[in-house]
């Protein structure tokens, strides 16, 4: 396959390490060929490419228009990422998240409805509180039989998502928390609602502050040391003492915790919404979650490099809903662009394990 | 009565065609999560061509060739890039995800009038035998014939089937592109003849539930075929139990938990120690490995 490269005093080499630098390098030229590979769709759609990348980044980045939706979906995304990032770093893939955030929504609600009388001081923290709850055990069940049984974590997970969906539809559809328009919520109470600091909710901070306190975890302390151990290899972590099932029940969760945390910060912190809207949509916003996984990989699993990647996710899919309306482009073009820009990550990954040389010349002295 | 028997036999045909083409890719050391993904570019893509050209057949020759080309797909990243396989099945399950809607949204709604997929009686696909053949055939290739064995040895340990003159990567190749062609397939009969509609993610977490099928029929096609009935089965009482429970008052959405819910169980219990010390599961020791020659 690669003697043609050979030919041309190229060569390729397999990688004995992979520097930090190396690995920020080949996501950023598979971001390149994203654009380039999308670039291709968009002509066949019958679209100036060069136009339609400037309708993205204006609408996305343009405080007038995108750029506070962007934030607040970028800082959704940065949870959902970060409930993906730590348990991967054990070697766990979370696909969890939505089911964790849809039960994180379940234990939120619950509190905001039952004890609605409480000061905005006191409901908000316990909302908080309750969600993050609900969304850890929810991911702990995962961590449990990933660390007891080896049970295949992403089948799992999947199978939990659909049955948390199915709850939420409950309550909603018919059920206990049915609103007066019909398939949504009751409204949350005011008191509840997420206080916006310079136009942002205020739980932009908390993800930040998560983002932070996970680096720190991972580079600073010893559970982040057997977290990586248990990662790189479950053998080494097992002759060195470390418990398989603890590590596992905890950074799932933890991630589960995290992204129980987003659904406070979507239903309470956006405008938009302030109830759980109807299924559809609940649903929408539970399959971005999945884009967790993009972001997540994207980053090299940093917690600090996924505050950047998420709002640059979050800016391309605001920005490609954008053309649907302002370039009459299909529905599903934004989740498009993403998904390319998975394959494509999935297939940069190749040089996460080899390089490109140049060969020396015959006549060098080596 | 009728009616449901033959719908839950079609709902297990989808399961058998996915589930076998992603027991032969395992069978050969490829996992593919990227199941779910493989089922809607079958089904967004044969929909899309009955609709077009008023043609059945060729709808389902398109389902499967274009999972055929995303099989090959998943083959190249993880057999000749070596890239983690669970990277390349989530890209192929993301990309269908966005690239169906896309792509499909547009002819959301049935098939047009006059284009109907074959049925006997009006009840079952003939589909469903050619399923329970396939079943036979995926038995009697991999259990009674040469190849057979050159895909369990290449799924247990590639190196040494490489030293005893296997081509591993042929071989693997071979698996993952019949892999998608069922895959597809399976997409296409969803969407061709048991759905005869499209609308947003018509696949609905069928395709991880065949994955998790895999695991369950511990890599055995028969047990595979049970599971496929017993899972066609439950999936249709939970989207229509008044038809055998009438009485029962359970909301809907409780009977709708049930397939996954008994997924969850048997995955459990067929990972407990004991179980595999008794029944010794048939799992490829080099699934989700890639193979590196050097």
């Amino acid at each position: 396959m690669w003697t043609k490269l050979e030919k041309k005093r190229l060569k390729l080499e397999r990688r004995l390490v992979l520097t930090g630098g190396d690995a920020v390098k080949i996501s950023v030229f598979s971001i390149i060929a994203t654009f380039v590979i999308f670039g291709i769709l968009l002509i066949w759609a019958g679209v100036n490419p060069i136009e339609a990348y400037g309708e993205i980044f204006s609408y996305a980045y343009d405080p007038r228009f995108g750029l506070g939706l962007t934030i607040r979906s970028g800082m959704f995304l940065l949870f959902a990422t970060l409930a993906f990032i730590l348990p991967l770093r054990a070697g766990i893939w979370n696909i969890g998240a939505e089911g964790q955030f849809y039960l994180g929504t379940v234990g939120a609600f619950w509190v905001a409805y039952t004890l609605s009388d409480l000061p905005s001081g006191a409901l908000i923290p316990l909302m908080l509180i309750v969600g993050a709850l609900c969304g850890a055990g929810f991911g702990a069940i995962t961590g449990y039989l990933k660390g007891k049984l080896n049970v295949n974590e992403i089948v799992l997970a999947i199978m939990l998502n659909n049955i948390a969906y199915w709850l939420i539809h409950f309550l909603i559809v018919g059920g206990p928390w049915m609103g007066t328009a019909e398939s949504v919520s009751r409204p949350l109470p005011v008191s509840s609602w997420a206080p916006m600091i310079w136009e942002v909710p205020s739980t932009t901070f908390l993800v930040l502050a998560i983002s932070v306190l996970l680096y720190f975890l991972l580079t600073k302390f010893t559970a982040g040391y057997q977290i990586r151990t248990l990662g790189s290899s479950s053998a080494a972590a097992r002759y060195a003492g470390m418990s398989p099932l603890k590590i596992s029940l905890f950074v799932m969760a933890v991630g589960g915790a995290i992204a129980g945390l987003a659904a406070y910060h979507l239903w309470a912190g956006d405008p938009g919404f302030h109830m759980i809207p109807k299924p559809q949509t609940y649903k929408q916003q539970g399959d971005l979650t999945y884009y967790g996984i993009v972001c997540g990989l994207l980053c090299v699993l940093n917690p600090l490099a996924a505050i950047p990647t998420a709002i640059f996710i979050s800016g391309m899919t605001v920005g490609s809903s954008a053309l649907v309306r302002r370039l009459g482009l299909g529905f599903g073009i934004d989740f498009t662009l993403l998904g390319i820009l998975f394959l494509t990550l999935a297939a940069f990954q190749f040089f996460y394990q080899y390089r490109i040389v140049r060969r020396k010349k015959e006549g060098d002295v080596i | 009565m009728w009616p449901f028997v033959g719908k839950s036999l079609e709902m297990a045909t989808l399961f058998m065609f996915a589930a076998l083409g992603e027991l032969l890719n395992q069978r050969s050391g490829v996992l593919n999560v990227g199941l779910e993904g493989l089922m809607l570019f079958g089904a967004a893509s044969s929909f899309i061509t009955a609709t077009l050209t008023q043609n059945i057949l060729l709808g389902f020759l398109v389902g499967m060739s274009v999972g055929g080309a995303v099989g090959f797909l998943h083959g190249y990243l993880s057999i000749s890039l070596r890239v983690n396989q669970v990277v390349s099945g989530m890209a192929i399950w993301i990309l269908a995800f966005g690239l169906t809607t896309y792509l499909a949204n547009p002819f959301t709604g049935p098939l047009p009038r006059g284009v109907s997929s074959w049925r006997i009686g009006d009840l079952l696909s003939p589909l469903f035998f050619v399923g329970v053949a396939l079943v036979f055939v995926v038995w009697f290739i991999l259990s009674k014939t040469h190849l057979g064995l050159k895909i369990r040895a290449v799924g247990e340990d590639p190196s040494v089937a490489e030293a005893s003159g296997i081509n591993v990567v042929r071989t693997r190749y071979l698996c993952v592109i019949v892999g998608g062609v069922l895959g597809g397939m399976s997409g296409a009969f969803l969407s061709l003849t048991y759905l005869g509609s499209w609308s947003h993610n018509p696949v609905a977490g069928r395709g991880w539930v065949s994955l998790a099928l895999v695991f369950l029929s511990m890599w055995r096609p028969w047990l595979l075929f049970a599971g496929a009935l017993v899972f066609g089965t439950i999936w249709q009482f939970a989207l229509s139990p008044e038809i055998i429970l009438p009485a029962l008052g359970l909301p809907l959405q409780f009977y709708r938990m049930i397939p996954f819910a008994v997924t969850i169980v048997i995955l459990v219990v067929i990972s407990t120690e004991r179980f595999r010390k008794r029944w010794g599961l048939a799992k490829p020791a080099a699934l989700g490995l890639p193979y590196v020659k050097e």
